[in-house]
């Protein structure tokens, strides 16, 4: 495998972290960590969960994670179920604040329709939001909505039983709806002395 | 040892190589072998002219007045905080957020409510687990008073004077405008 990151590490040190990371993303599903790490990390943990779908006899996953009673098991069982229909892309990475102290680059990585998955959430709330203002859904949470639940089991029910609890926690108030985004995007600009007219129709030449 | 102690800084090195001249790893009964705990001749005891030898280091001339310093430090721009102009709304909660990143105050919320969501699933119904959930006998049974560390102590109220991130400004509602 070609190391297309080195993390200031040697190469067992950069294994070791690799395994730590990856069997922690198997566990809780989603794990908060350096920038840089979460997209080296991202590559592992797809690779290695296309390795377990493949499940060929010289996949080798038990040198891949520690913990192999926990993490193996739940890739076998849980993660290779999971990710049946999905061709690829088993991981997501958000980008969040800079860490506090040092001001590192921090991002959320997370397994794609796991019980925490950010995104789905994310969206849940934004739909909540906009069905409790009264107001249509628009080009990119329509875009996020779909993605969510394209390849999750039961989404379509698991998503409207999220908006549902997201009215309640978040959005119960009136006062919690009083300054929040009205319009959606901006519709498209409007150019000042420009005057648009019909393309002229092509003429037809050897007629 | 009578040599020993009556040793003299002034023409002290050529004593000692005299002496390095003959001293032999292996001889038992010589104990001159620890001079270093003595004060040794400076290199300008040895030469004799001046503080260090004649030779003169780069030192600052003169101090270095409070502006030029001030200007050193703090005038370069890269130096300054600079403004965010990658800002917009949090779409769930109209607050500013850096653009293409998560609203942290948003995944916290979400984060807690992933937390009890976990917890009560966890928690079968019916079966007791937490002391107000037993009467007083068994309640002194099942937690008796624990001594608690200093360490415990201060990690009780740690909301108390842990730093957090604080909270991005409201996006402020625009008066006249649609």
């Amino acid at each position: 495998m070609v190391v297309l990151k080195k993390l200031g590490r040697t190469a067992s040190a950069r294994k070791s972290l690799m395994r730590n990371m990856v069997t922690s993303l198997i566990e809780h599903e989603s794990i908060t960590t350096t920038f840089a790490k979460a997209k080296v990390l991202q590559s592992y943990t797809d690779r290695l969960i296309t390795s377990a779908k493949h499940n060929t006899p010289t996949v080798n996953t038990l040198g891949k994670v520690y913990r192999p009673e926990m993490a193996v098991e739940k890739l076998y069982t849980e993660l290779v179920g999971r990710y049946v229909q999905r061709p690829g892309g088993y991981t997501r990475i958000h980008k969040v604040e800079p860490r506090l102290g040092d001001y590192a680059p921090q991002a959320i990585i997370e397994l794609v329709d796991g019980k925490r998955d950010m995104k789905f959430y994310m969206t849940a709330r934004v739909v909540a939001r906009l069905e409790r203002q009264g107001l249509p859904i628009d080009k990119t949470t329509q875009m996020n909505l779909e993605d969510v639940i394209r390849f999750r089991q039961n989404g379509k029910e698991e998503f409207r039983a999220t908006v549902e609890e997201m009215k309640k926690v978040f959005y119960k108030s009136e006062e919690s709806i009083s300054n929040l985004p009205t319009g959606s995007q901006p519709a498209s600009r409007v150019k000042k002395n420009v005057t648009f007219v019909d393309a002229p129709t092509p003429k037809v030449y050897g007629q | 040892m009578a040599s020993v102690a009556s040793w003299s800084r002034s023409g002290g090195s050529s004593f000692l190589n005299a002496l390095g001249s003959i001293i032999r790893p292996g001889m038992p009964s010589f104990t001159l072998r620890l001079p270093t705990f003595l004060p040794g001749p400076s290199a300008s005891e040895v030469t004799g002219t001046g503080i260090d030898a004649g030779l003169v280091l780069a030192v600052p001339k003169k101090k270095v007045s409070h502006m030029k310093k001030r200007q050193k430090r703090y005038a370069p721009g890269d130096k300054q905080l600079k403004q965010l102009t990658n800002l917009n709304r949090c779409p769930s909660c109209g607050h500013y957020k850096r653009a293409h990143t998560l609203c942290m105050h948003c995944v916290g919320e979400i984060k807690a409510l992933w937390r009890t969501k976990e917890k009560n699933e966890t928690r079968t119904p019916g079966v007791a687990t937490k002391p107000e959930d037993f009467d007083d006998i068994d309640r002194q049974i099942m937690f008796p008073g624990k001594i608690k560390s200093a360490y415990e102590k201060k990690m009780e109220n740690i909301n108390e004077w842990l730093y957090k991130r604080p909270r991005t400004l409201p996006v402020e509602k625009k008066v006249g405008k649609k």
